[in-house]
């Protein structure tokens, strides 16, 4: 999303609807962006529901990339993603 | 919904929406930063199992829903059950996250587990695998084997259940199950009717994976592999891959929980080298 990408480096408050990703919590807007909450596994039965969240807004990669060695796949995600770095979220 | 910068300033965002600056102080938070819901890392002692590829560890408490492993408490313990020390190459293998945890389970060299025995519920895997060890148990060789999949009145409804048996005598192998999560969007010329459709259990419960590539929903998490450990009931998956990996055992209902990474989940059933248990000989 470019907008989050000018936000970057930045303290934002983001507000979507709280969800649950592998790699941990995610705030999820409207036009579908995402991003991750950092220190956060899962929101429980705050998913689905809607949330402010406040933090610094990094991007970095969330695992390790994908590898194939002789046809074995390896466990991991492409690229970066956006995350809030020291986080505090809110019931919106 | 709204982006807002909070340093004193509001951003309007076109693509988002309404605005608000809302500092972090103005109300409580829903749920306290950091806090996480999975628990300490806790391996137990030694738990019965004829199933000797899995680890030893004890079964979860009632609600406790995961708990995390280093790997190397993971190979302690999986040591512990197997009466040795993972190989190089089958710690080359776990090294490569969930995919990795079902493979040196599976212990059939570092391979993607085989998919062809998947069903869309645990129950019908389950079936699937009862059945399969009944055949092993009684087989004289591979067309023995054969033989005695068309006379099962199961086994012979599927799929793949001959060419699924590895090479050597039947006798050595056992059925296993484990669980793969994974995105629908295998192929980006596939329309949408195509793609919602895929991967979905026949009338048999059987899902064809043939057309499965191990791509990822774009930015997110590849797959999650679930290995199902008969002696706890659990289930063994991973966050990534090394560096950093973690293992984690987890109630189904966890491992299964709503992700935006997946929309299928495949209930896998090969087949495993039969070993025995560490504790088997020392106590029979």
């Amino acid at each position: 999303m470019v907008f989050l990408d000018e936000l970057v480096g930045l303290t934002v408050t983001l507000r979507g609807t709280a969800a649950d990703a592998h790699r941990g919590a995610v705030v999820r807007g409207d036009a579908d962006w995402v991003v991750y909450v950092e220190g956060l596994a899962d929101w429980g039965t705050t998913a689905g529901r809607p949330v402010e969240v406040t933090g610094l807004l990094v991007e970095t990669p969330l695992a390790p990339e994908p590898e194939v060695r002789d046809g074995a796949v390896s466990h991991g995600a492409a690229g970066t993603r956006h995350v809030l770095r020291g986080a505090t979220w809110r019931l919106a | 919904m709204a982006a807002v910068l909070g340093v004193g300033v509001t951003v309007g965002l076109a693509a988002t929406g309404g605005l608000g600056v809302r500092p972090a102080s103005a109300a409580p938070a829903a749920v306290t930063a950091g806090e996480s819901l999975a628990s300490s890392p806790r391996p137990g002692p030694g738990a019965e199992s004829t199933d000797a590829v899995a680890p030893e560890a004890a079964p979860l408490p009632a609600g406790v829903k995961t708990r995390t492993w280093t790997v190397a408490r993971y190979a302690a313990a999986w040591r512990r059950a197997n009466g040795r020390e993972m190989t190089d190459r089958e710690r080359d293998a776990l090294a490569r996250g969930c995919i990795g945890v079902t493979t040196v389970n599976i212990e059939r060299g570092n391979i993607n587990p085989p998919l062809g025995l998947s069903f869309g519920t645990f129950d019908k895997a389950r079936a699937v695998q009862t059945a399969l060890d009944a055949v092993l148990a009684g087989a004289t060789g591979r067309a023995d084997y054969a033989d005695r999949v068309r006379r099962d009145p199961l086994l012979s409804t599927l799929d793949n259940v001959t060419g699924a048996l590895p090479g050597g005598d039947p006798t050595q192998w056992t059925a296993v199950v484990f669980s793969k999560r994974f995105h629908s969007g295998q192929d980006s010329g596939w329309t949408a009717e195509e793609t919602e459709r895929a991967f979905r259990p026949d009338a048999r419960g059987q899902v064809d994976m043939t057309d499965y590539r191990y791509r990822a929903k774009p930015g997110y998490v590849n797959f999650d592999y679930g290995w199902y450990d008969p002696a706890t009931g659990d289930w063994w998956h991973a966050n990534h891959a090394e560096p950093d990996m973690e293992i984690y055992q987890s109630t189904l209902r966890y491992y299964s929980r709503p992700l935006l990474d997946f929309d299928r989940q495949v209930y896998s059933v090969t087949f495993a080298k039969k070993a025995t248990p560490a504790w088997y000989s020392s106590t029979n």
